[in-house]
């Protein structure tokens, strides 16, 4: 059973759009407060790996928690989570906070933006915690788990009406955005963080962007966008998140 | 640290690109204003894979480009060899290799300096499922500082990944679409009369990951089953026996 709770959306009918099918058992849920019941577990469970993954493997001790899951202070009830599954599995995710409310990039990153928004902070978010399970990216391949979640991305933007997205990553990122088709605008110079050249940039979120990355990765349209708003176009969202 | 304006302009131009051309012509005015004189931008294929399909862009002459694809030298170039085992850019006189026992390497930059590319900036490409790209630039790399590495190094990406980009959406009909270096290796095995568990042993795959490795050639190469995939492969000169 999946869940949506996508309150500020009107007509419920359209969210529950966004929980498709991907191959044979993939699914991305959108999850946000108040977290179904349903949702509970399956938040909890990507709070676990979050902490797996962010501090245990790749390091970043600042936000290491003693019960072993990644908490921040931007886990709150305007964060928005796409948690993709597999079967019973939780295999990625990604979370998004809104740029009017307390995020990310403008507190702990905000040393690496010196240039203006693109936009007024309500038409965008802040992309975080982007992840694909490790033992999912095996092999020399773009894993099918990143392709749909960098879809499912961009889909939920233009769905919640962004005009851009922002996040803090190693500049690699900034490869792999480009060529999904994304264009992607630094907002400063990188600046080396735990010894990795770390950039913060927006990516515009179009149709464009969409049909670019669905193209480039292989993955089926939906038709989800039929049932949306149109008429938004203007600068994407970015998809490659380490941080 | 305020970003560079130039380098902004550029890589918001980089973006709108549509053809290999236009941005041709950006990386040359590019990369002129840090001292470099030319470029080529690759994927790097396994070994005894001809590197020619991988090739996304090249500023090098026609005389040293035929030589060096022709010739197989991009496995014997310890720059080509030292992208797989660093992130970071170098200098091309960084690449290690054993000038003495080293005869092939020595014989890759010994010609490129007689056809006037003596020195040079590599910038390693790192993709998604762990393929090997490289930007290479032609020139002095000595009179080059930190923020002008770190600059290269941000067109770079944005040059390999537009390029990419057009090369996804531009080669779903043609002939000549590469493939991953891997899928060429499990390729050449299949070829070669290996099955997948086979494959597996020999390359250290999961038999899962060498079954995936085909399927993905085969829609890459829109072919219809594995031994189609491996004679248009071969066709292709994507891989050699």
């Amino acid at each position: 059973m999946i869940f949506t709770n996508i309150a500020r959306l009107e007509g419920r009918a359209l969210l529950r759009g966004v929980i498709k099918r991907l191959g044979a058992a993939m699914k991305v849920h959108v999850v946000r407060a108040p977290v179904e019941r349903c949702s509970i577990d399956l938040l909890e469970r990507n709070y676990r790996l979050r902490h797996t993954i962010f501090v245990d493997m790749q390091g970043w001790e600042a936000i290491r928690r003693p019960d072993q899951r990644d908490v921040d202070d931007f886990d709150t009830d305007d964060a928005t989570h796409l948690l993709l599954t597999d079967g019973d599995e939780l295999v990625g995710g990604s979370r998004f906070t809104p740029l009017e409310k307390p995020n990310l990039l403008q507190t702990v990153f905000s040393g690496l933006v010196q240039g203006n928004l693109p936009a007024s902070p309500s038409l965008g978010a802040d992309w975080t915690r982007f992840y694909v399970r490790p033992d999912r990216r095996e092999g020399r391949r773009r894993a099918p788990e990143s392709a749909a979640l960098f879809c499912a991305v961009m889909e939920y933007a233009l769905l919640e009406g962004y005009a851009f997205i922002t996040f803090v990553s190693t500049i690699y990122m900034l490869e792999h955005g480009v060529s999904l088709g994304w264009r992607i605008t630094p907002l400063g110079a990188p600046a080396i963080i735990d010894g990795k050249p770390t950039v913060a940039a927006w990516i515009e979120v179009s149709e464009e962007a969409l049909a670019n990355v669905r193209r480039s990765t292989g993955q089926p349209a939906l038709g989800l966008l039929d049932l949306a708003p149109t008429g938004r176009t203007g600068p994407a969202i970015p998809v490659l998140s380490r941080y | 640290m305020q970003v560079n304006a130039d380098l902004m302009t550029t890589i918001a131009k980089l973006q709108e690109q549509q053809d290999s051309s236009g941005i041709c012509e950006i990386m040359y005015r590019a990369i002129g204003n840090y001292g470099f004189e030319s470029f080529i931008i690759s994927g790097l294929p396994d070994r005894g894979v001809d590197v020619r399909p991988f090739v996304l862009l090249s500023g090098w002459s026609d005389e040293w480009y035929e030589r060096y694809t022709g010739l197989g030298y991009v496995h014997l170039d310890p720059v080509a060899r030292r992208c797989f085992s660093t992130t970071l850019p170098f200098d091309w006189s960084e690449a290690p290799y054993d000038h003495e026992a080293d005869l092939p390497a020595r014989r890759v930059m010994d010609e490129a300096r007689d056809f006037g590319m003596a020195d040079g900036f590599c910038v390693p490409i790192h993709m998604e499922g762990g393929m090997q790209g490289v930007v290479s630039l032609v020139g002095d790399a000595t009179q080059i500082d930190d923020k002008a590495r770190l600059e290269l190094h941000m067109l770079a990406l944005y040059a390999h990944g537009q390029l990419r980009f057009l090369n996804s959406s531009r080669s779903d009909r043609s002939i000549k679409r590469a493939i991953t270096s891997r899928e060429g290796e499990v390729l050449k095995w299949v070829a070669a009369g290996k099955t997948a568990s086979e494959i597996a042993d020999i390359t250290g795959l999961s038999q899962r990951t060498v079954n995936q490795h085909c399927e993905n050639a085969q829609k890459r190469l829109g072919t219809n089953n594995r031994v189609h995939t491996v004679v248009e492969a071969i066709r292709h000169k994507l891989i050699s026996l």
